[in-house]
């Protein structure tokens, strides 16, 4: 279980991107993490892999801390942008990160997996040479091949083709289902509702809604509870008045 | 061709000159500003009133003063060319610098002609600061006498020779996009700049000669290409001289417009040499500065410098081009950011990447050297020549990795490089020249010199603890 409590972060010291988060993540969790822009999703996510100075409060894993060596060897983080070293080929990148796991390779679900992405040729080509759809795909590749406790995933699917999408959903609600947990990142929530089992919506640092997507899909959608955050309703009447203003 | 987006370039090129080079590091400070500006007024001021009592003593004649004209001309021809070699290794420097330009609505020629302005501009102002003190001391002593001479000597021959390289940089780059080998471009024309640059400073060099015979024997003997301006002046004045010079300008500067060159554009950093199924962190290390095509491009620049030593029979000094591969070490904190940046996700230690960055960059150099050094078995006269390289470049690696922690040279800035470069030499100067005049005995200076790199070794450790700091938003500097 990936246990988050207390937690506050704050970049200046005058506002507070994180405030008093508390969640718990079980396996098999497969949780949507979702909120506007600059609400503290990124922050969260880069805190729960100690790759920020935790400032206040707990994440813990298993009973271990987040900044344990055991912690972060069950941990894989995809980040938004691309932090690939660009000298590697594929292969070789996915090899390194295996390396660094200490996880041998297993070529046959490699191949498997490669050929599921139609990337045979490109594992052996510069990451240089690849387009914006192709990091994608190696960091999941290399993901799948750790197979690690949890799998934290920040917009990795924007710029990936619908193939390679819907090949991505099929891996993720698999490996989710084997007692796994997952976290994913992104502003489809068409996509989220139809992969994940749980939601967290973050706004303004602090957690907003937290729940399972079967009791929200009963009532309601994430679209719906999105609008009501931001206020639709008024500002569609805002935004209208604007036109007849200028009319 | 529109004028008015050129204009919006060029004053894009210039904030970001500003921003970026004038605002780098230590130069932020309003107290260094000061500090360089004052000692640069000073240094050109001493050195203009120096020239220009050295000429009221010795060009009292029409004669002197043509000659030492013609013979500063020569020189103004290697500065140019100097100045252009090294503008484009500074350009080669940075990946697809006009890329920031992709989405503006301006065409090709637009920004490759505002890439040459702006190079253009860069390349007159030193021209203008090496030649000032000259300049000015020969029209205060002479009036407005040699004025035409000035301009056809110094302003006709600096440009058509710029216009020259630039030209000759032009082709290289259609050359090298029609054979789709444009990753070897920057390579290609600096080894041709250099081949060029050699054979003209062969012929300058023995042009002096004849003209200092000239000078001597009151003749006027002697001809060349180099001096084309200069005799066409003198046969013909200075109105012929100006015309041919505005139809050949003109004619090279329309050769730069309409060539297509994409050089600029390139974004491509590595080639994919040594290939590895497995790569472990220290591999990974060696292979990020390894596959970069600017270390490809110092190794070979290396190996050229060899040749060229070997053909100027300075054959006892070719380890010592292993200096040129060390200062390329300068990157290797910026080539190996990536890895940096996974393995803070792990348990990273600073002393551990300061070790693999030090020891990636002396294999590199090390294994780089090994032809040259069986060579050198053969045709190195002593020990000294074969040992003495190995360590100034082992110790010139420290430092190097140091400036590239300390002031990387990032790729959007072709001139944090020379404020790496200048940050890190001034110290050493100040320490090299405080131990001349200290006069110790060898022990203390080998000491001090010991304890100086304890001191780089630290500095540089402590700079990849705050860096991760940084990076993880840490409050307070936490020391070793």
């Amino acid at each position: 279980m990936l246990k988050i409590q207390n937690v506050k972060f704050s970049y200046d010291k005058k506002y507070q991107v994180l405030d008093n988060i508390n969640l718990q993540i079980k396996k098999g969790n497969f949780l949507a993490l979702i909120g506007p822009n600059g609400c503290g999703k990124t922050t969260l996510i880069k805190l729960i892999c100690d790759l920020l100075e935790n400032q206040d409060g707990i994440i813990t894993l298993n009973g271990l801390l987040n900044n344990d060596f055991k912690a972060k060897q069950s941990m894989v983080y995809l980040p938004s942008d691309d932090i690939l070293p660009e000298f590697l080929t594929g292969r070789e990148y996915i090899n390194f990160m295996l390396d660094l796991y200490s996880i041998p390779l297993d070529s046959e679900y490699l191949s498997r997996l490669a050929k599921y992405y139609s990337f045979e040729t490109a594992l052996d080509t510069l990451i240089e040479e690849y387009s914006h759809g192709m990091k994608k795909k190696v960091q999941l590749i290399a993901a799948m091949l750790i197979d690690p406790e949890v799998l934290i995933i920040d917009e990795t699917l924007n710029g990936m083709d619908i193939e390679s999408c819907e090949i991505t959903k099929l891996l993720l609600m698999n490996f989710s289902s084997s007692e796994k947990i997952v976290i994913m990142c992104s502003h489809d929530l068409h996509l989220l509702e139809e992969m994940c089992n749980k939601v967290v919506i973050l706004f303004r640092g602090k957690i907003h809604t937290q729940e399972y997507i079967e009791h929200i899909r009963k009532t309601t959608s994430l679209l719906s509870i999105f609008k009501d955050i931001i206020n639709h309703k008024d500002l569609k009447n805002e935004i209208y008045q604007l036109n007849i203003n200028n009319e | 061709m529109r004028f008015i987006q050129i204009k919006h370039l060029l004053h894009l090129y210039n904030t970001f000159f500003t921003r970026k080079i004038l605002n780098f590091g230590v130069l932020k400070h309003p107290f260094i500003r000061v500090l360089l500006l004052a000692s640069f007024i000073v240094l050109t001021t001493l050195i203009t009133f120096l020239v220009f009592s050295f000429f009221t003593s010795t060009l009292q004649s029409k004669e002197a003063v043509l000659y030492l004209l013609n013979t500063y001309s020569l020189s103004i021809i290697l500065w140019t060319f100097v100045v252009t070699f090294f503008l484009k290794v500074v350009f080669s420097k940075v990946d697809g610098f006009l890329r920031m330009t992709i989405n503006f609505p301006i065409s090709n020629k637009e920004r490759n002609f505002s890439i040459f302005i702006y190079e253009t501009f860069i390349c007159f102002t030193f021209i203008f600061i090496i030649s000032f003190s000259v300049v000015l001391s020969i029209i205060l002593i002479h009036k407005l006498s040699f004025f035409d001479t000035l301009i056809v000597n110094l302003i006709y021959i600096s440009t058509i020779t710029y216009l020259v390289l630039q030209v000759i940089s032009k082709i290289i780059a259609y050359i090298c996009s029609c054979f789709k080998i444009s990753k070897l471009f920057h390579f290609i024309n600096l080894l041709i700049l250099v081949l060029i640059f050699t054979r003209v400073f062969r012929e300058s060099k023995e042009l002096i000669t004849k003209l200092s015979n000239d000078f001597i024997e009151k003749t006027n003997r002697t001809k060349s290409f180099l001096l084309l301006f200069q005799q066409v002046h003198h046969q013909y004045g200075f109105l012929i001289t100006t015309l041919i010079y505005l139809i050949i300008a003109l004619f090279l500067i329309g050769i730069i417009i309409f060539t297509p060159d994409r050089s600029y554009m390139e974004n491509t950093k590595h080639i994919l040499i040594v290939k590895s199924k497995r790569v472990s962190l220290m591999k990974a290390y060696v292979l990020s500065s390894l596959r970069n095509v600017k270390t490809l491009n110092s190794v070979a620049l290396v190996y050229f410098a060899v040749i060229i030593l070997i053909i100027f029979h300075l054959s006892n000094f070719i380890l010592y081009t292993m200096i040129i591969l060390a200062l390329n070490s300068i990157y290797s904190f910026i080539y190996s950011q990536n890895l940096r940046q996974i393995t803070y996700r792990f348990n990273y230690v600073a002393w551990k990447d300061y070790l693999y960055l030090v020891a990636s960059q002396l294999f590199i150099v090390y294994i780089v050297s090994l032809p040259i050094y069986f060579l050198g078995l053969f045709i190195i006269d002593s020990n000294i020549n074969i040992l003495f390289p190995y360590l100034i470049v082992t110790l010139g690696v420290l430092m190097f990795v140091l400036a590239g922690i300390l002031f990387p040279p990032y790729n959007d800035n072709p001139f944090s490089i020379i404020t790496s470069i200048v940050v890190i030499t001034a110290p050493i100067l100040i320490i090299s020249v405080s131990l001349t005049f200290l006069n110790l005995s060898t022990f203390l200076n080998v000491l001090l010199i010991v304890f100086f790199y304890i001191v780089i070794i630290i500095f540089s450790i402590q700079g990849l603890i705050n860096l991760k700091r940084s990076f993880m938003h840490e409050n307070g500097i936490h020391n070793i």
